[in-house]
């Protein structure tokens, strides 16, 4: 028996949304291909197959999503032990299990009549199902603007630490400006009490980040603390942040 | 005569008459009617409530904004807007005169306005405690490729992958990150579990009208609007027991079709979720066991018997299985929180003093009407739930045996899965029962919901046409909603304008974020880190540090941090856990932690009279062989490792 277009249709979902996540050139689809093999496609596919007692539209949603949900999960576990937990591993698995299922119906045969929606819906009722559904996401879009422009904090990071991989001899000074106005700082290095280095101008814009390195000489490597300390131009004498390396530690790390 | 039977005889009429009446009100005398469904079909009014609530769900995003910049209107207007919509969306399903379509719309436009205010709560990163132990879990999977590595915030968490494997899945296909997967994930879960729930009424009751009702009152229940769509493992378990329930009851009501198609169904559901969740596994175990026994009781068919004997035992035997493959990792986890949570209800039923009711931890008290909303809600359900018990047991049906009409082997297992909800209520008042009697109150609700339906279509709007009666059971019905989300979230629903200290969502913030962030960049990922309840969530996450626990590592570092000096016994435990850094929150010192610890709740943390000083937390200045990596002027970052070596 032919296939029935339902069936075609998903078949051809799976096979497209497989490859939309392993061939680069289709990546503009990928989005869609994980939600498209993980909660839909799979759990239906079944679903239609044994045509159960509820296999209307309402219940592919209410059977046929979480079926695709624990396939997934199933085949989760069966990928681990196969050491296949990646894009290729999810994709042909889903796909083929989706195919498999698509494959085994014989004909789409009438099931129970489709009663959870009318086979037409009006006008009307469209627009008003489609402008709830465009005001629920202008809502939620608000939200997110919202949430992104809202900042309670503003602040400056400043950090020394042993340039990674871990080398004693060099740190990384670096400031972040999380100020709400561009700023500018001034760095003094203090060895034991002694300024031993400065960087007496550094403008950031807010957002913008400043690093320098600093090689540890051995007459720092005598020191028991290095520090650095921060300063605001609109505050010169008030020691804005703090940080030091202790010599010890270094050492320790060394050993 | 004598005195007794002349005293008796001109009363026994009004006894009599009393009897029958409270008899006839909670359904024990009296015939059971739902009525049947009108064979109209079109979508009636959905679309239009559906525009209602979206334009409510839209108003409730811009609450959210309000929220941030300190409006104190915010919180009261979403409660307001989900009044709003629920109201008239519960009248009409109430209303006998709704078609099957229009109830399936009503509901599924409900549950997608509510998911989408739940989702302008937290619209762009997890913010919930629980998600970040999970999310953990994700990153551990998409980063190694493989399964069960450990995970120091909740150890039992990669034992059960079922959540984490269906987000790694999207992620790894999709591209898209965790967050947006998990949204994926949990959006297809809450519909799919709302659809399964409406059928598996339907199937048990024979009416779409009772379901839709139950759907409705189901959503009053504290963790639907928020806990059981965050990204944690319940929120999709709780969606494979309802499609478990569902394939079983269809089948049950379709013995034509072949017995092994249940099978095929629920199987697969039923091994989902022993991987997923351990709680809700056991509670699908009961269930299923629970049906089959009544089942076999009421003499049902061979067949029948055989293929819900064949279910109970996966649903028993799967997670067993499971549980004792990783040698019973729950035991250690939920067997201690069970205990605190007993041993707090049996004080409160011997009058000892115990947690204040409507207080937070931190002090704050529930408003007035959040606290007459949540006593009416539970005085609403209560009413229903007596009104609705035995009508539940009485409601005819193919099956139908003797005056007690038993029509159904699940619906009598969900109708006496309502004599928990007390027991839910109970753990509630108390503190460390609190989190268990969530739960409970969440499961239970299964049969609280289609009780309370049952109620409503036999007895309180019955077969009446009268649109003022449904007017008031949809006020009702949004009252039960609108305290189970007060309940469950309470003033905390929305993000607040400042930050506070140990306060789950109200503590997650950009700054802190971004210091996480950090520790990842500049110090490489994986070291050992000591952190507050709140920073060390960011900086296992965005900074894939490994951070301790007392959970994971059964010390307590926290004596550590909060100690006034830095002694044997505070570098002993430092040592002990191979500490590399400290992450030092100095706002810890503004305030009193919201819930009412700030690490772990070990002995130098718990019962604080006063925040900590900054002096005790900046100690570790004046420590020679700690350096000072860090500082934003709120968060500093120490690194300790020298400490082990130090005189």
């Amino acid at each position: 028996m032919r296939p029935s277009a339902v069936t075609l249709v998903i078949a051809g979902l799976a096979v497209a949304a497989a490859l939309a996540a392993i061939v680069p050139a289709l990546a503009p689809a990928r989005p869609l291909s994980g939600l498209l093999l993980v909660t839909i496609l799979p759990g239906v596919a079944i679903v239609r197959l044994l045509k159960f007692p509820t296999s209307d539209g309402l219940g592919a949603l209410a059977l046929g999503v979480p079926l695709s949900l624990a396939l997934a999960v199933l085949t989760g576990l069966a990928l681990n032990l196969l050491n296949a937990l990646d894009a290729a591993g999810w994709a042909a698995s889903l796909c083929a299990l989706t195919l498999l299922a698509c494959l085994a119906r014989r004909a789409d045969a009438r099931t129970t009549v489709d009663q959870a929606l009318p086979s037409r819906l009006r006008p009307g009722e469209i627009a008003m199902l489609l402008a709830a559904a465009a005001i629920v996401a202008g809502g939620v879009a608000v939200a997110r603007e919202g949430a992104k422009a809202h900042r309670e904090f503003a602040y400056t990071e400043f950090w020394m630490t042993p340039r990674p991989p871990v080398d004693q001899n060099i740190v990384t000074l670096g400031i972040r400006n999380a100020e709400r106005e561009p700023t500018s700082y001034r760095v003094a290095i203090v060895a034991d009490g002694a300024n031993v280095g400065r960087w007496p101008s550094v403008a950031l814009a807010p957002g913008e980040i400043w690093t320098a390195d600093i090689s540890l000489n051995a007459q720092f490597r005598r020191a028991r603390r290095v520090e650095a300390w921060l300063y605001r131009s609109q505050d010169p004498d008030l020691v804005y942040r703090k940080a030091w390396i202790a010599a010890p530690a270094a050492k320790a790390r060394r050993d | 005569m004598s005195l007794p039977e002349t005293w008796a005889a001109p009363r026994a009429g009004a006894v009599a008459r009393l009897w029958g009446g409270l008899a006839q009100l909670v359904g024990l005398a009296g015939d059971v009617q739902i009525g049947a469904q009108p064979a109209r079909h079109g979508l009636g009014w959905a679309p239009a409530l559906a525009l209602l609530a979206a334009v409510c769900a839209a108003s409730c995003g811009f609450a959210a904004n309000a929220s941030r910049e300190g409006f104190a209107y915010a919180i009261p207007a979403v409660y307001a807007a989900c009044a709003l919509f629920l109201a008239p969306m519960a009248a009409r399903l109430v209303h006998p005169a709704a078609s099957r379509q229009e109830r399936i719309v009503i509901v599924l436009a409900a549950t997608a306005t509510l998911f989408a205010i739940r989702l302008a709560r937290a619209p762009l990163y997890f913010v919930d405690h629980d998600e970040f132990l999970h999310w953990v879990t994700t990153q551990d999977i998409l980063a190694r490729g493989r399964l069960f590595t450990p995970n120091p915030l909740l150890p039992v968490s990669p034992l059960y992958p079922g959540l984490e494997l269906a987000t790694a899945a999207v992620a790894t296909l999709s591209g898209l990150t965790v967050f947006a997967s998990a949204l994926v994930v949990l959006a297809a879960a809450r519909m799919a579990f709302v659809a399964a729930l409406f059928l598996a009424y339907e199937c048990i009751t024979q009416s779409p009208r009772v379901a839709s009702i139950a759907c409705m009152v189901y959503m009053g229940s504290s963790t639907f609007l928020v806990f059981d769509a965050h990204f944690s493992y319940e929120s999709l378990a709780v969606t494979f027991l309802a499609a478990a329930w569902l394939a079983e009851a269809a089948a049950a009501r379709a013995p034509a079709s072949a017995p092994w198609m249940s099978g095929a169904l629920t199987l697969p559901l039923l091994a989902a979720l022993a991987v997923t969740h351990h709680t809700t596994a056991a509670f699908a175990a009961a269930l299923f066991c629970a049906a089959t026994f009544i089942e076999h009781a009421r003499g049902a068919g061979r067949g029948a018997n055989r293929r819900l004997l064949l279910i109970c035992a996966a649903a028993v035997l799967l997670p067993l299985a499971w549980s004792k493959f990783f040698g019973d990792p729950t035991a250690g986890y939920l067997g201690p929180v069970l205990q605190d949570g007993l041993r707090e209800v049996s004080r409160l039923l011997s009058f000892a003093p115990g947690r204040k009711l409507f207080v937070a931890s931190d002090g704050e008290v529930a408003p007035l009407w959040q606290r007459w909303t949540m006593i009416g809600a539970v005085a609403a359900l209560c009413l229903g739930l007596a009104i609705g018990f035995f009508r539940a047991l009485r409601l005819r049906g193919p099956g139908s045996v003797g005056w007690l009409r038993l029509a159904d082997s699940r619906l009598i297992v969900l109708a006496l899965l309502t004599l928990a909800y007390p027991a839910s209520i109970l753990f509630r008042m108390t503190r460390a029962g609190w989190e268990i009697g969530n739960r409970l109150g969440s499961l239970s609700f299964f049969g609280v919901s289609l009780v309370v339906a049952i109620g409503v279509a036999a007895f309180w709007q019955g077969s009446s046409r009268n649109g003022w009666r449904a007017a008031a059971l949809g006020l009702a019905a949004a009252l039960v909603v609108v305290g189970g989300v007060i309940s469950g979230e309470g003033p905390r629903l929305l993000t607040p304008a400042r930050f506070k200290v140990e306060a789950d969502a109200a503590s997650v913030e950009p700054m802190g974020i971004q210091a996480a962030q950090w520790t990842g960049e500049w110090l490489g990922p994986g070291n050992t880190f000591v952190a507050d309840r709140i920073n060390r969530l960011l900086l296992a996450t965005y900074g894939r540090q490994d951070v301790t626990t007392t959970l994971n590592d059964s010390r307590d570092a926290s004596i550590a941090v909060l100690s006034q000096t830095l002694g044997r016994a505070e570098r002993s435990v430092l040592a002990q856990l191979g500490v590399q850094y400290l992450m030092i929150d100095l706002r810890l010192t503004t305030a009193l932690p919201v819930v009412g610890v700030y690490f772990d709740g070990g002995d130098a943390d718990r019962s604080h009279a006063a925040p900590p000083e900054p002096k005790d937390l900046l100690k570790f200045n004046a420590e020679p062989s700690v350096s000072r990596l860090f500082d934003n002027g709120y968060l500093i970052v120490f690194d300790v490792a020298g400490l082990a070596d130090a005189p």
